[in-house]
């Protein structure tokens, strides 16, 4: 029975819309919170701006104030504050920052190209490495060789990024000088920073990959492989990798969101413009049109992200895949379970 | 027909010794078995488990689990030595003339790839077969073996194969490049009974007929007895007795071949008989059993029901979520009565899927029913809960089907015998524990009390729970197919186990 362009239809909003709504909610939950958390701190964001720039004894005329309020969007009530800044967002204004008046957006478009080449870099890095160094211990006919292998990459987890930062400037900055040590102008800038963020990032990867790679070298179906006399490679190749993968997607997607948002340390010690920095230097300066800015972008990127990886179970399993796609409508497992009999005779 | 020392063997194990590096030291799995098969002979290797049959097996293949190695002997396949042979030499031969049909067909095929590929994939390696030619080879291969509707199925992921369609794809795999030996390691172990039967027909047809020689490794004598030319019975990683069928099981020679026939529950006719047990050399044990059988004798007299446990009407259905097409509804237990008459034993017999142990599971207060109403010793308890509910599981008893999933691996043996009687508050501390190692109803030996359940045979690792859920004195047990992943002998045991139980209880 072949599903009718309908069926399709009907079973694929039937996937996708949980998802979305979850999408939907994580967003407008982010932004909440951070508006609540925002406007509980003590303290009050434009009076602080001010006397940053003027000293602690300046005073303010109340109609000077109140004219800085409604241009950064902080006047009127908490409620009219929550919807209004809500409103905008989702057109894209997120609002002006206090600390340099620039347009909060323009700002975070800027730096985000920056970040994204440093996280994008560090993940594949840190994934191909960690892929790499368990295929070797895979691969490896001697258990000492393995054991050796399976120790290193916790190393990359210990090391705190801005001491391997360091270790990495002084020697290929300064000693070598291969990489510029600082700053984004030189597209060869984001390979230090990229290395720095792939130890930690790819030593987490590879504890999750690598548990799993070498629980499926004990299992049966590899065991099946063997059996076929298939070589080594392509058994990690062809079978295990695949399977492998199935839990690491997972940590993949928490190791997305920790990138897009944790490379705070990295941008510090490389002094590179990007969205960590941004967020230090809006945090310091109590710009909250910034730190709101940045939250909510952050948990975007984060959210699509892992929209992304549910979509992406489907395409590497086919027990989680849309029934819709196969030929057969889902009855199998029912049908395995009932009717073996029927079926073996 | 096989005799030992005949020149035109095909394999000629001699003299094998096989070893597990342990942590706690080594463990000799094979000691010295020597034997041969002749081209185109079924031979079966009979033994219960951790007899070492499933590491020779292994070994044939070359491929031993972590730490285990084959010390000395030689393995001589058509006049060519498996063990010294290099690796590429080796990879010629397996999967091309030696198969392997492995023992667990839910986990033995690559979840994530087409069954026709994964036989395919062995076609292109040994045959050098192309692509298009490999494929059609596959599905030819999968028809053979008996898979209906061969093509569609090829293109299908193993997850919507029964299991016993998923052992014929292994069947298919092992017989893809016309090999002259496969082995088969339990083959059937994990499945019905009634697919059983049609798994080894096929199996059987497929040596017949291209005169492949087959090691059929199981711990069912009647099997061995229905399909062997010769048969090896071993123990403790030696062969103690082989010969043909007849001799074997006609006249066994070796006292534990003795044993293995009489437990072989298809080979014998004789009942299982209850047996008196005795607390003797333990006081406590003995005072305890006395008290819990006057007391149980003293309410089964004071109440007049006859039934035990009387269940009306049960239905229970599941909803199976689909990703498409909304949810399916499954009727497992369709209006099901029965009664259990007091201090009987009462059998539900159905193949997989039949529901037996839902209903089990209903009447135990596990599964909640859609309806109907269970009457437990007179009472009403289709809707008790809370601490009502709490207090009739001390009533009733469960023995699970799967000794190695239903104990908590992390607790010690000990520990798992008395935390039922931890959670009723039975004794104090040290009587538990006397209670945990006091002299038990059944005849196993643990290895070690404090050590945990996975260092335990089957046989004793389910026995172990059981026995303080008796110690806890309840009324009613269920056994939800206890005995299916053992050996002939340790079920034997087991059930003698549980008679031994209902004897001094009842």
């Amino acid at each position: 029975m072949a599903p009718t362009p309908r069926d399709r239809l009907a079973a694929s909003v039937r996937y996708l819309g949980p998802k979305l709504v979850q999408f939907a909610f994580v967003i407008w939950a982010t932004y909440t919170v951070t508006f609540l958390l925002i406007h509980f701190l003590p303290g009050d964001p434009v009076l602080a701006a001010l006397s940053l720039k003027g000293g602690d004894a300046t005073t303010t005329d109340p109609a000077e104030l109140a004219a800085l309020r409604a241009q950064y969007g902080l006047d009127g009530s908490l409620w009219q504050q929550y919807v209004g800044h809500f409103v905008s967002a989702l057109r894209g204004d997120l609002g002006v920052s206090i600390a340099t008046g620039q347009p909060v957006a323009d700002m975070v478009a800027r730096a985000l190209p920056n970040t994204a080449a440093v996280a994008v870099l560090a993940l594949v890095l840190g994934v191909v490495t960690a892929v790499v160094i368990t295929f070797l211990a895979f691969v490896s006919p001697w258990r000492w060789l393995r054991q050796t292998l399976l120790q290193i990459p916790p190393l990359g987890a210990a090391t705190p990024a801005f001491l391997s930062g360091l270790v990495l400037v002084s020697v290929f900055s300064f000693g070598l000088g291969w990489f510029p040590s600082s700053g984004s102008r030189s597209p060869l800038g984001v390979v230090l920073p990229a290395i720095t963020l792939a130890l930690p990032v790819g030593a987490i990867f590879f504890q999750v990959f690598s548990a799993a790679v070498l629980d499926a070298r004990k299992g049966p179906y590899v065991f099946t492989a063997v059996a076929k006399s298939l070589g080594t490679g392509t058994i990690f190749l062809r079978h295990v990798l695949r399977n492998s993968l199935l839990p690491s997607v997972t940590i993949l997607g928490l190791l997305i969101g920790y990138l897009a948002g944790g490379t705070a340390v990295v941008e510090t010690v490389f002094s590179r413009d990007g969205i960590g920095r941004i967020t230090v230097d809006a945090v310091l300066a109590r710009d909250t049109n910034v730190i709101q800015g940045v939250v909510l972008v952050v948990a975007l990127v984060y959210s699509v992200v892992n929209l992304l990886v549910d979509l992406s179970y489907g395409l590497i399993d086919p027990r989680t895949r849309l029934a819709l796609v196969g030929r057969r409508a889902g009855s199998a497992r029912v049908a395995a379970a009932r009717d073996t009999a029927v079926v073996e005779s | 027909m096989t005799r030992p020392d005949t020149g035109d063997a095909l394999l000629r194990v001699t003299d094998l010794h096989i070893d597990y590096d342990t942590r706690s030291g080594i463990t000799r799995a094979v000691r010295g078995v020597g034997f041969t098969v002749a081209p185109g002979a079924i031979v079966a290797v009979v033994g219960e488990s951790g007899s070492g049959k499933s590491t020779i097996s292994q070994a044939l293949v070359r491929r031993l689990p972590d730490g285990g190695r084959i010390v000395s002997g030689s393995i001589s396949f058509d006049g060519r030595d498996l063990v010294t042979m290099p690796d590429r030499a080796l990879r010629r031969i397996r999967g091309a003339d030696i198969g392997f049909v492995p023992q667990d067909p839910s986990n033995s095929l690559n979840p994530l790839m087409k069954v026709g590929e994964q036989i395919a994939e062995s076609l292109r390696l040994h045959r050098g077969l192309n692509r298009a030619d490999a494929a059609a080879a596959a599905v030819r291969i999968l028809d053979e073996v008996g898979i209906p509707d061969a093509a569609s199925r090829a293109g299908q992921y193993p997850h919507k194969l029964s299991g016993g369609m998923r052992q014929r794809v292994l069947i298919g795999v092992a017989w893809s490049c016309s090999p002259r030996l496969v082995i088969a390691d339990e083959p059937t172990s994990a499945l019905d009974v009634t697919v059983q039967r049609h798994v080894l027909d096929r199996l059987e047809t497929l040596a017949r007929d291209q005169g492949t020689a087959v090691i059929l490794v199981t711990h069912d004598l009647a099997i061995a007895a229905d399909r062997a030319d010769q048969i090896l019975v071993m123990q403790a990683g030696r062969i103690v007795e082989q010969g043909t069928p007849a001799d074997v099981l006609g006249a066994p020679s070796h006292p534990y071949t003795r044993e293995l026939v009489a437990a072989a529950p298809g080979l014998t006719s004789g009942r299982l008989a209850p047996r008196p047990a005795s607390a003797q050399g333990d006081a406590y044990a003995a005072a305890a059993r006395s008290r819990l059988t006057l007391a149980f004798r003293a309410s089964a007299t004071a109440t007049s029901v006859p039934d035990i446990l009387a269940v009306d009407d049960l239905t229970k259905t599941y909803s199976l979520r689909q990703p498409a097409g909304g949810a399916k509804t499954l009727t497992a237990v369709d209006a099901v009565s029965f009664a259990v008459p007091r201090g009987s034993t009462f059998a539900i017999v159905g193949e997989s899927g039949s529901g037996k142990t839902t209903t089990a599971r209903i009447a135990a207060r596990i599964v909640t029913p859609d309806s109907g109403r269970i009457r437990f010793d007179g009472q009403d308890i289709s809707s008790v809960a809370g601490e009502e509910l709490r207090q009739l599981r001390r009533r009733i008893q469960v023995v699970y089907q799967n000794p190695f999933g239903s104990l908590d691996p992390t607790m010690s043996v000990e520990r798992l015998v008395d935390e039922p009687l931890r959670a009723f508050k039975v004794g104090n501390r040290s009587q538990r524990a006397r209670c945990g190692s006091c002299s038990p109803p059944c005849a196993s030996t643990p290895p070690s009390w404090t050590a945990g359940p996975r260092s335990s045979p089957a046989g004793s690792a389910s026995a172990s729970p059981s026995r303080g859920r008796w110690h806890s004195a309840p009324s009613c047990w269920f056994w939800t197919s206890p005995c299916r992943p053992w050996t002939c002998r340790c079920r034997s045991r087991s059930c003698n186990c549980s008679w031994t139980c209902r004897w001094s209880s009842a």
